[in-house]
């Protein structure tokens, strides 16, 4: 008799307190679940060749620019050309770089974030090579854009404003 | 002994003296009655309080003679009081481990390619040495890589810090998109040409 008493008592108080651990790992575990680092992420750079000439027709393959290229910003050009893309997997604080046919190199690094905002450093080289010409630390919204102008460029076939378009999604 | 005395109506009456027999019979009938209810009713709790002591005798001597009798161990009767928890808690535990197992899983692509495979123009023919090595990863094609990121939503970059190494720069903000303009300082690689 008395046993049986102390079983059950043991087990109300086991129960008693197992049940709000259960409850907080469960509650824990989803909102460290929810707020989980980013630890890698992927990107595709654009080379886009922005020109004064044009019908003003987005081609297909850059018609996720579309918003962009109808800011006030890019109001002045009318041909809209993409050289060259390439992708992208990031590591955390581990640099991944591109080099385009045009001769810049892209280098990419993901230095942290969450799932709602990464954390990047982008890096440009000179068309050479040898030269760096941006070097930047900027956190974005997840699969958010950054543009990067790199100025002139001219080969025998067009000529226009450089850019580099920037696209970044993160993943636990 | 009982006498018969004539009333005042002249009507004879029994006396005290000639109804004695009678209710001291009834009397001693009464207390022996009384007397034989009361020590009935007298063993009553005894006999239960008997029963009651051998059911604890019974129990007492049922303990003693079981095998098993020596304490538990602590941790015995912890894993006896946690058995109603056990199916439960190993179902927890096993649905964790899975949630655990899938939240490590992340994709199956390869992360951090190397620079060489992003490096590598679309058009380039594989040489024979580049078949003989292990085949590099097939570059993305370009569509696909559009469709697998969504629409860019309207947000401007936060810049941290910024260094140009160019002729000149600037940060433009325009509400939609970040935009970092750099000039390439072209007139030093010619003159780096002419020398």
């Amino acid at each position: 008799m008395t046993h049986r008493k102390k079983n059950r008592l043991l087990t109300t108080v086991l129960a008693a307190g197992l049940v709000p651990v259960s409850a907080f790992a469960g509650v824990f575990s989803l909102a460290m679940a929810a707020d989980a680092a980013v630890t890698k992420a992927s990107c595709q750079v654009n080379a886009v060749l922005l020109k004064k000439e044009g019908d003003g027709t987005i081609p297909p393959e850059l018609e996720f620019l579309k918003p962009t290229l109808q800011t006030e910003e890019f109001e002045n050009y009318k041909g809209y050309e993409l050289i060259e893309r390439k992708a992208l997997k990031l590591a955390l604080d581990t640099k991944s770089e591109a080099t385009f046919t045009i001769g810049h190199r892209v280098g990419l690094t993901l230095l942290g974030g969450d799932e709602a905002r990464l954390k990047l450093h982008a890096d440009l080289s000179s068309r050479d090579g040898t030269k760096s010409l941006l070097s930047t630390d900027y956190s974005i919204n997840n699969n958010g854009l950054l543009m990067i102008g790199a100025g002139a460029y001219s080969d025998e076939k067009r000529s226009g404003k450089l850019f580099f378009a920037i696209q970044c999604g993160g993943a636990g | 002994m009982s006498v018969l005395r004539t009333t005042s109506a002249g009507k004879p009456a029994l006396t005290a003296s000639a109804s004695l027999p009678v209710a001291a019979w009834l009397g001693l009938m009464r207390d022996a009655l009384g007397a034989s209810l009361t020590a009935e009713a007298a063993r009553v709790p005894e006999a239960r309080f008997e029963q009651i002591w051998d059911e604890i005798d019974r129990s007492i001597s049922q303990d003693a003679s079981r095998p098993t009798a020596a304490p538990a161990s602590f941790w015995q009767r912890v894993w006896a009081a946690f058995q109603p928890f056990r199916m439960p808690a190993l179902a927890a535990a096993g649905a964790a481990a899975v949630a655990l197992v899938a939240l490590q899983m992340g994709s199956p692509e390869p992360v951090n390619e190397p620079p060489t495979v992003a490096s590598v123009p679309k058009t380039a023919e594989p040489t024979p040495r580049d078949v003989q090595a292990p085949a590099p990863t097939p570059a993305p094609n370009p569509p696909a890589i559009a469709e697998s990121f969504p629409s860019p939503p309207a947000a401007e970059a936060e810049i941290h810090g910024i260094e140009f190494g160019g002729k000149q720069g600037r940060i433009s903000q325009t509400g939609v998109v970040t935009v970092l303009y750099v000039e390439e300082d072209t007139s030093a690689q010619k003159s780096e040409r002419s020398l």
